[in-house]
């Protein structure tokens, strides 16, 4: 019976592979399956329609792989190939013949008659037959095709270098020369691997990641675009200050032979230039300081308070007995009074000179009457002559009223204004020179001044 | 004592000084007498002060002084 069956399969064989179709799965393979067919290696042919049909599901592909099982007379496999066909396809137009050779299989197989059992056939690689440790077999042991000559899927970590990349150790491992976006472990190859900080992919400085693959910033050893230098430490005093800015004073960094270092060259800020703190006997004049000579010795010219040496500033020098500072007060309040008493005599000038100017005015007015009466005298003598009369009663009373104090008071006023602007001139004078500075840090009378 | 004098003279002076500045009026009109005459260019007719061209257009004058 298994030769008629094997006769049956034969006038297939015999005809060869079918012309291949779209959809009948790779031609390659279909050619080797239906070949392995026909050269009666039905154990060889079974796995082959199977991959067939793994690729191209369609019910011939599982039926051959059936019918080649049958051929081979191994009866447990034919049947278990020939129930999946019917299975899986159980309106395929062969099912009737199908369910024909079950039915007898399983008379056979029921009476123990399994017949042969193909052996399990060597696999490799590039036969299509997809084995366990194979990921994939697509008939050939070309690389980057999807599935690599070693039988696992293009891609990077599956040991085979393809397509774009740059290398492929077969792992996804970091820093082993070979890194997971299979490119050599490098600087600049996108990947942080040790020793790097960082990795952008690329070697242009102030992105963030700069060359070397070190962050971006002062003290990485890198000169960025707003770094005067940049010597890879945060060492003041060296050349190059933690800020990234050449060691001087004024620069920020504070460094030895520095007591401060603001960044800025004021004076008066509290970090004087210099680079000193601000304070009396630092050799900066300050606010509140009427001198500095860079120390705190008395009677040089200035003296520990930073004020010219002399009487009445505070400090006992030598030719003084005595010092309390006091005589600045009274003379700020003698000026202050000078002040006020010049303002005061300065106004009351002008109000005397108010009051004085009235008869004067009055004469001025009588005197203009007088001349316009004679200016019509030679046409009406007599009118003109009374008037002229009125207007000299009006003129000797006003010239009384000067004589007696008009004049005086103007007199008094020019005095008063004189003296008053002397007086007020003077009192400015003494209250701004001994006026006190106001105080302020570094006032040479803190107490907690820097001896 | 010399300093008061010194005051003294301070204030007096200003004040003397402005008594000897009378303020000039014109002479029309002014009366005239023989103890107060008229100045050049004016003659007292009946006691007042009056332009010396004018008079001789007025009449006769007063007695002068």
């Amino acid at each position: 019976m298994l030769e008629a069956l094997a006769a049956v399969f034969g006038l297939v064989a015999a005809a060869g592979a079918p012309p291949a179709r779209p959809g009948d799965g790779p031609p390659d393979l279909v050619a080797k399956a239906y070949a392995a067919a026909e050269e009666a290696r039905y154990c060889d042919a079974v796995p082959l329609f199977l991959a067939l049909h793994g690729r191209a599901p369609q019910a011939k592909h599982l039926y051959r792989a059936a019918e080649v099982a049958y051929a081979a007379r191994d009866h447990r496999m034919a049947l278990d190939l020939y129930r999946s066909v019917l299975a899986a396809y159980p309106t395929f137009e062969k099912a009737r013949s199908v369910a024909d050779k079950v039915k007898q299989l399983e008379q056979l197989t029921g009476k123990g008659e399994l017949g042969e059992v193909c052996p399990e056939p060597a696999r490799e690689c590039g036969d299509w037959v997809v084995v366990p440790g194979e990921q994939c077999d697509d008939g050939n042991l070309a690389d980057g095709d999807a599935c690599d000559g070693n039988c696992t899927l293009s891609s990077c970590g599956n040991g085979v270098r393809a397509g774009a990349e740059a290398c492929d150790d077969g792992n996804l491992q970091d820093g082993d020369g070979c890194d997971a976006n299979c490119t050599p472990s490098s600087c600049g190859n996108g990947i942080v691997a040790p020793p790097e900080q960082c990795d952008d992919g690329n070697q242009v400085d102030g992105d963030g990641c700069d060359r070397g693959c070190v962050y971006s910033g002062c003290g990485n050893g890198v000169l960025g675009a707003d770094e005067e230098c940049d010597d890879g430490n945060a060492k003041n005093g060296d050349g190059c200050d933690r800020n990234c800015t050449r060691s001087r004073c004024g620069n920020g960094a504070l460094q030895s032979g520095e007591e401060c270092d603001d960044g800025d060259s004021e004076d008066g800020d509290g970090c004087d230039a210099g680079c000193r703190s601000t304070r009396c006997g630092n050799g900066v004049v300050t606010a509140g300081e009427r001198c500095d000579d860079g120390n705190l010795t008395d009677g040089d010219g200035c003296d520990s308070n930073c004020t010219p040496t002399g009487c009445g500033n505070g400090i006992v020098t030598e030719g003084e007995r005595c010092e309390d500072g006091a005589a600045d007060e009274g003379m700020v309040l003698l000026g202050g009074g000078l002040t006020f008493a010049g303002a005061a005599l300065t106004a009351s000038s002008l109000v005397l000179a108010g009051f004085g100017a009235v008869p004067a005015l009055d004469h001025t007015a009588a005197a203009a009457a007088i001349e316009e009466a004679e200016g019509r005298a030679d046409q009406d003598l007599d009118g003109a002559l009374e008037d002229a009369r009125t207007a000299q009663t009006m003129a000797a009373e006003a010239n009384r009223r000067w004589l007696s104090y008009g004049a005086p008071l103007m007199v008094t006023a020019a005095a008063s204004l004189l003296v008053g602007v002397a007086l007020g001139t003077t009192g400015i004078w003494l209250w701004t020179e001994h006026a006190p500075p106001p105080m302020t840090p570094g006032d040479p009378k803190d107490e907690e001044r820097i001896p | 004592m010399r300093r008061r004098r010194h005051v003294l003279l301070g204030l007096v002076l200003p004040l003397g000084l402005a008594a000897a500045c009378e303020l000039p009026t014109p002479p029309f009109g002014r009366v005239c007498d023989a103890e107060n005459p008229c100045p050049d260019g004016y003659l007292c007719d009946e006691q007042a002060c009056i332009p010396r061209e004018l008079v001789a257009d007025a009449g006769p004058l007063d007695a002068g002084p």
